[in-house]
Parts: structure tokens; C-alpha cells; sequence
């Protein structure tokens, strides 16, 4: 038992207790999890969502805390570390040519079990994309990201 | 474990292996580097949103927090105002006259202004044609100012035509097939002229309804408020226009139309403002289309009776803020400032046959849907309910409705869903303080079909959003 832990997500858990009843609206969900420092994609807070959800569409403390508690300990949805990122970005980039084409880019994106959607893609290219177009120079991409998400 | 420590194992055996090795990663590796940079772009978006919505909420904490305050300083001022005007017996002040409800000496024609020949900005002559409202559109792109003189007389027209008109008024989709409904504009003329672009200037083919809050907080107030009367002018059977609760003379002293108006007409502002109250009290509270979606800008309650609503007159509801003066002294005056429309509602109110039309326009004009059921007083604003999913059913199926459409709420998105479906939220004013929510319309269609799809195209951050609902 870690009770300073408990305190954080009772803290956070008290921000969005509006009507002071130990429950709050599933819709904070997402805000109160992200504050303790954890980053699950939409899909997996949906799969916490479940976990913890009543029938009434409120979710309370009771059930709320050992789930969360789980996830604190477990370090899952933390944030990826930027050296990790930047070797993934490398392994991607087999001709060692320091940036991706972004039709590379795209191609890869859309592999895997949840590939990116055409918005995802777009939004992505968006910023990733250098003015030279067509070339993303994922150094500078994994920097700019890293240096936007600080908070 | 995720396949962060897969990885970073695997490059130290890649710099163990050769060269080659490290120019042809497995596909096992490649994938497995795919699928982390897109938990990590994912995980990025999502705390980019959640911070988004964090200065959102604090945003309407302190945007609306006001208007509570409002409500609550209006009933002390009021009181005053009541108790206190007449201790000075040199007659009334210029305060109690902007405030005090006199529907006298504005009936009579006033006395036209001359125009200098020097005056550059658009002239306009009644009755109105698609000429003058061109020119009026051309001219406030161009930030002109619309001499005082015509300002009053179009407002002077606009009064005579919202004379005539009910206070529920209804319209249908059998000729022009798409109606749109456009949200709080408040003042951002960029946002009207974009929609106008965007759907067409407002005309038989193209009809419009735009749901209250035209004035206030942006700065272009006056120009947004003349060219929506002048259309309507144009257009009376196909422009429709609801009454917000920024369609109040004492919410226009705080919240910026006011101070508009006194800085762009001077010694006219005044009579002006004057024209602009009587207006504002003119606006119908509600619009209905083809008897299935009715539209007003904040809600209901419980006590929304809207036959009963049909039938008061709206132009003596001056404002929310302001109970007519008799009111006052037949309530309890030992401890009246504290009055807000919340506590009188709570009061033995049934009996006093003034209050409830009040009270049903506050409730149409300041009300928020909740997600749970019931009715409550709307703490937050001070006036009107909070109402929930049950009362919105209980309201539509008595009248046969199928919708309620409503703005008085800045959403996000721009628009949000709610009670089953049965309430939707439009705000189409683009916020000012982060860079442009997409605002919105709407456009019911006429013709049925039958799975029920809301889709959702947003063609660049700054311009409003179309929503388009197939069915109805």
C-alpha cells in the first residue's frame, strides 16, 4: 500500500467531485488520470472507463482507487522517453539518411493493429513535415514534440 | 511490459552484429519501432487535449462567473433604484431614465438626423433593398460606421416589423428545403461575414435562424446587430432572429455593447441605446420549424408552458435583470436585493400573476441542460434552470417536437449532444481568447431518412464548422 499515491488520487479525485458524493461524471476521466501523470491513448482509457464505470454513467472513488492505484505502480502509460523514441525513429530510417520521407513515414504509420487513421495522418505530417516538404527530420520532430508536451 | 524494453534491448545487439545487420533491421524490429512512435504521437494528442480543455473550463469559470455576479448585483441595484430615486425631488436622473421602463415618448417617429454631405459611409433608404445591404457589408468589412441617422431608422423599422410578430414564431422547410441555425455571434462580425460566405447571403432560398447573443464581449456588436436587422428587414419571413440574454440593456452596460455604442455614436448613443432596448424586448423568445425542432437560445424548465408563453407580452420583459417596478414593493422589501430570479422562483411565486411571465422568458432566455434528471435553479448563472433529459422529453412529446436547439453555451467543439439527442448546443462565435474554436450552424433538412448521422467537417481551424443533420 502506498499511501501517498492514495492521496495523490484522492486529491485528483476531488477536483472533479463536483457534488461532493465521492463520485465523479466518466467524462473527467480522462482529465483526472492525465493529471496523476499517466498517458493512455482514447483506447485504453476506454478500457479503464470500463473497469471502473456504474451503470448510472458516474464512476466512484471506491472503485475508482485500486484501479489506479495498479496503474501508478505499474508505470503503465508513462511517457516514452525521448533517447527510446529517437532510436525508434532511427531503426525506421534504414538508410541512415538522418530524416524519413514522409511517404515513408505515412507507410509505416498505417502498420500494425491500430494504424493511424487518414486525420492522424494528416495532423501528424502537419507538424512533422520540414518547409523543404516531403523530407520529416525526426530529430528535430522528437524535439519540438518533447519541448510542445512539457507542461 | 509494452515494447519500450523490447527495443531497447534489440539496438544493443544490433551494435553487437555487423554492419549489416544494423542497415537491415528484422521486420520484427521495424514494427515494433512503428507501433511505439504511434502510442507516443497518440499519447502526445491526447495531453495536448487534455490541456486544451483545462484552459477551456477555466475559461467559462471566469467568462460566466460574471453573469452570475450580474444577476445578483442587478436585484441590489434595482432595489435601490426603487427605494431610493425619488428622495430627490428634482426629478429623475439620467440613470433612471436609461433604466426605468418607459414605452412612452418612444411610440411617436423621431425627428430624422441630417446626413452631411461629407459622409462617406453607406446610405440606406426604406423600404430596404439587396442594394443597401451589399453596401452595408462592403462598408463594415471596411469598418465603417453607419451613420446615426439611418442606424435609428432602421432600428425604428425594426421595431414596427417585430410589432407584428408572435412571440413564437414558425417556420418550415417546404420551400428552401435547409434551414441554418447559426449560435452566439457575440459581436465577432468575422464569424458572420464567414458564415454568410460560407452558406450564402440570407435570402428565400437560404433562410437563417440566428438564436440570440448578437451583441456584447466582441467589438463589433453594432455592425453584427444592423446587418442581422437588416436582413430581417429584407428577408421578414425568411431571417429569423431569437432574443438572447445579451439582448438586455443592463447585460449590455456590463458586458460591452454599451460602451460600443456611446464610443462609435456619441451624442446619438443615447438614443440609440434607447431604440435598442425596446428592440431587444421585441425579439420572439422562440422559433419552431415544420412543428418538430423548436429553437431557443438557453433552454427550458419545468414551468415552460409554451402556449402559455405564446400568449404574454414579451415587450415588457425588459430584462432579466430589472423586474418591473411594481413587482418590487409587493414582495417582501425586508431583505429584497438578495432576490434573485433563483429565489423568487423558490417563493410563493404562483401567486403573483406578474412574475411568471417573467419567469418563463428568464427560463427560455438563462437556462443550461444538466445530464441528470429533474429541474433546479441555475446557481451558476444566478437565473433560469438547470434542466435534465426528463424535462426535455416531458416538453417535446407534449408538443409532438423531436429536437431543441439552443446556444447560450460556448462549446468546444463548437456544438454538443445531449439528452439522448434531443438537445443540441450551437455557438458559433469563434473564441477569442485561444485561436479560433471552430463555431457553428446547423442545418436541419427537410426531407427524411432513416438512419439518424450527425457528420462534422471542419475545413480549418479558424472558420466556423458545419454540422448537417440527414434526418430528422
Amino acid at each position: 500500500m502506498r499511501s501517498a499515491d492514495h492521496r495523490r488520487i484522492n486529491d485528483a479525485f476531488q477536483v472533479f467531485d463536483h457534488d461532493l458524493n465521492n463520485t465523479v461524471d466518466v467524462r473527467e476521466m480522462g482529465a483526472i488520470v492525465r493529471s496523476l501523470g499517466c498517458f493512455p491513448t482514447e483506447a485504453e482509457l476506454l478500457d479503464i472507463i470500463d473497469e471502473v464505470e456504474e451503470p448510472t454513467g458516474f464512476i466512484c472513488f471506491e472503485r475508482f482507487l485500486p484501479t489506479m492505484s495498479k496503474i501508478l505502480m505499474e508505470h503503465k502509460f508513462s511517457p516514452i522517453p525521448e533517447d527510446m523514441l529517437l532510436m525508434a525513429f532511427e531503426v525506421l530510417d534504414q538508410q541512415k539518411k538522418g530524416y524519413l520521407e514522409s511517404d515513408e513515414l505515412t507507410n509505416y504509420m498505417r502498420h500494425g493493429d491500430e494504424p493511424f487513421s487518414q486525420q492522424e495522418i494528416e495532423e501528424m505530417m502537419s507538424s512533422a513535415v520540414g518547409p523543404d516538404s516531403n523530407a520529416v527530420h525526426y530529430k528535430d520532430f522528437v524535439n519540438k514534440m518533447v519541448l510542445d508536451g512539457q507542461t | 511490459m509494452g515494447c519500450g524494453t523490447s527495443i531497447a534491448t534489440e539496438p544493443q545487439s544490433k551494435a553487437a552484429g555487423t554492419d549489416e545487420a544494423a542497415r537491415n533491421p528484422s521486420p520484427a524490429l521495424t514494427m515494433k519501432a512503428a507501433i511505439l512512435i504511434q502510442g507516443w504521437y497518440r499519447r502526445y494528442m491526447a495531453r495536448l487535449e487534455m490541456r486544451r480543455r483545462y484552459t477551456w473550463n477555466i475559461f467559462q469559470s471566469i467568462e460566466y462567473a460574471g453573469e452570475q455576479d450580474q444577476l445578483q448585483l442587478s436585484g441590489f441595484f434595482s432595489f435601490m433604484l426603487d427605494n431610493f430615486t425619488h428622495l430627490n425631488s428634482s426629478g429623475p436622473d439620467l440613470i433612471s431614465q436609461l433604466l426605468v421602463d418607459p414605452w412612452l415618448g418612444r411610440d411617436t417617429c423621431h425627428q430624422l438626423i441630417p446626413v452631411a454631405e461629407s459622409y462617406s459611409g453607406p446610405r440606406i433608404s426604406f423600404p430596404l433593398s439587396v442594394s443597401h445591404t451589399d453596401a452595408l457589408l462592403t462598408a463594415f468589412k471596411e469598418h465603417q460606421i453607419l451613420h446615426a441617422s439611418y442606424a435609428l431608422q432602421l432600428l425604428w423599422e425594426t421595431k414596427k416589423l417585430l410589432k407584428q410578430m408572435p412571440n413564437i414564431v414558425h417556420m418550415s422547410t417546404s420551400y428552401a428545403k435547409e434551414i441554418t441555425i447559426c449560435g452566439d455571434l457575440h459581436g465577432h462580425l468575422d464569424d458572420l461575414l464567414l458564415i454568410f460566405y460560407k452558406n450564402g447571403l440570407p435570402s428565400a432560398d437560404t433562410p437563417y435562424v440566428f438564436n440570440g447573443d448578437f451583441v456584447d464581449r466582441g467589438k463589433q456588436s453594432m455592425e453584427v446587430v444592423l446587418l442581422l436587422f437588416a436582413y430581417l428587414l429584407l428577408y421578414p419571413n425568411h431571417m429569423h432572429l431569437n432574443r438572447g440574454n445579451h439582448e438586455d440593456h443592463i447585460m449590455n452596460l456590463r458586458y460591452g455593447f454599451t460602451k460600443e455604442v456611446m464610443q462609435k455614436y456619441k451624442t446619438h448613443g443615447r438614443e440609440l441605446l434607447q431604440l435598442f432596448q425596446d428592440v431587444f424586448s421585441l425579439l420572439p423568445v422562440a422559433t419552431v420549424i415544420d412543428s418538430k425542432v423548436l429553437v431557443v437560445h438557453g433552454g427550458i424548465s419545468d414551468q415552460t408552458d409554451l402556449d402559455f408563453l405564446n400568449s404574454i407580452e414579451r415587450h415588457k420583459v425588459k430584462s432579466a435583470l430589472r423586474l418591473p417596478r411594481h413587482s418590487v414593493q409587493q414582495l417582501d422589501v425586508s431583505r429584497p436585493y438578495k432576490q434573485t430570479t433563483s429565489s423568487l422562483r423558490s417563493a410563493d411565486s404562483h401567486c403573483h400573476r406578474w412574475l411568471r411571465p417573467v419567469l418563463l422568458i428568464v427560463d427560455v432566455l438563462w437556462s443550461d441542460p444538466k445530464p441528470q434528471e429533474g429541474c433546479s435553479p441555475n446557481t451558476f448563472r444566478g437565473g433560469g434552470c438547470y434542466y435534465g433529459p426528463d424535462v426535455t422529453r416531458r416538453l417535446l412529446l407534449h408538443h409532438g417536437y423531436q429536437l431543441l436547439i439552443r446556444s447560450h453555451e460556448c462549446k468546444q467543439e463548437g456544438y454538443e449532444i445531449c439528452h439522448g439527442g434531443h438537445v443540441i448546443t450551437i455557438f458559433s462565435a469563434s473564441n477569442y481568447y485561444e485561436e479560433g474554436i471552430p463555431g457553428q450552424q446547423n442545418h436541419p433538412q427537410a426531407h427524411p431518412n432513416p438512419e439518424s448521422e450527425s457528420s462534422r467537417r471542419l475545413s480549418s481551424q479558424s472558420s466556423p464548422g458545419e454540422v448537417v443533420l440527414s434526418p430528422l
